[in-house]
């Protein structure tokens, strides 16, 4: 008798690596844009996801990679995501080998209080956690600093 | 999705920057550096013909709000027109367009500055 999958059923796993460069990210959000339309999601949820992933992707490369121009020959950066299609959410894991960031230490941005500080950097985050449902970051483990974005079905 | 292309067009004490492709980390100094051209001539009623932009990051959004709010302090706009659906959406989820002014076509923008 086949069983039926349970929500811990991973249906479509994808995975991905690229250079830790700002040009990658275009063929990144191509992939995550194809793989949330093959999993079913609105478009608006498409949207959302590839731009989290993006903005995700891009302050790996900018802060925890201190920026494209910091890669040599000898210490190539690399990013490596992983794209689990669940029954009710998509988890995207995000593997880089950075200094990484204080996550725990962030004051989440509130809006009015970036407008009225006349500031125009800083967005990123607010458009992750916006954008997905669930945020856990872990600095430093065995395999690189993991992010875990969770975008619910 | 393409690299993107930013084309300046004058009208009068308009300027209307036509964006074709990808607004994103890589093709941000593409921005950064036309907007910047704009503030040291002093151009500071632009609008934004967004028909061709496919993706737009947070760093872009946040030079056009800064930009116009540079253009407000000096009796200028920046406009958005031609938004596709997925951008709109995008702006609106965020909030912007409650910072941004947003139109349909080139026209009502134009008209907006009249």
């Amino acid at each position: 008798m086949t069983s039926l999958p349970t929500t811990e059923t991973i249906l479509k796993h994808l995975k991905l690596e690229i250079s830790g460069r700002y040009c990658e990210l275009r063929g990144v959000r191509q992939i995550i844009s194809d793989a949330c339309q093959w999993a079913g999601l609105t478009e608006s949820q498409c949207s959302q996801l590839e731009m989290a992933v993006d903005e995700a992707c891009t302050n790996i490369i900018e802060h925890s990679y201190g920026g494209e121009a910091a890669a040599d020959d000898m210490h190539e950066h690399t990013i490596r995501l992983h794209m689990k299609h669940y029954r009710d959410r998509i988890v995207v894991e995000i593997y880089d080998h950075g200094s990484g960031f204080d996550y725990a230490s962030r004051t989440p941005l509130q809006l009015d209080q970036w407008l009225a500080e006349k500031q125009e950097r800083g967005l990123g985050l607010y458009v992750i956690t916006h954008f997905v449902d669930d945020v856990s970051y872990e600095r430093g483990t065995r395999v690189g600093n993991y992010l875990r974005l969770t975008k619910r079905l | 999705m393409r690299e993107c292309v930013i084309t300046r067009e004058q009208k009068d004490h308009l300027d209307i920057l036509h964006l074709d492709g990808s607004l994103d980390a890589y093709s941000f100094p593409k921005l950064e550096s036309a907007l910047n051209e704009l503030r040291e001539t002093k151009r500071h009623h632009v609008i934004l013909d967004c028909a061709s932009l496919d993706y737009i990051s947070s760093a872009a959004l946040g030079a056009l709000i800064g930009f116009a709010r540079r253009s407000r302090e000096q009796k200028g706009d920046l406009k958005l027109a031609r938004l596709s659906p997925k951008i709109f959406n995008i702006v609106e989820l965020l909030g912007f367009h409650k910072i941004l002014d947003i139109f349909s076509d080139i026209d009502q923008a134009i008209r907006k500055f009249a």
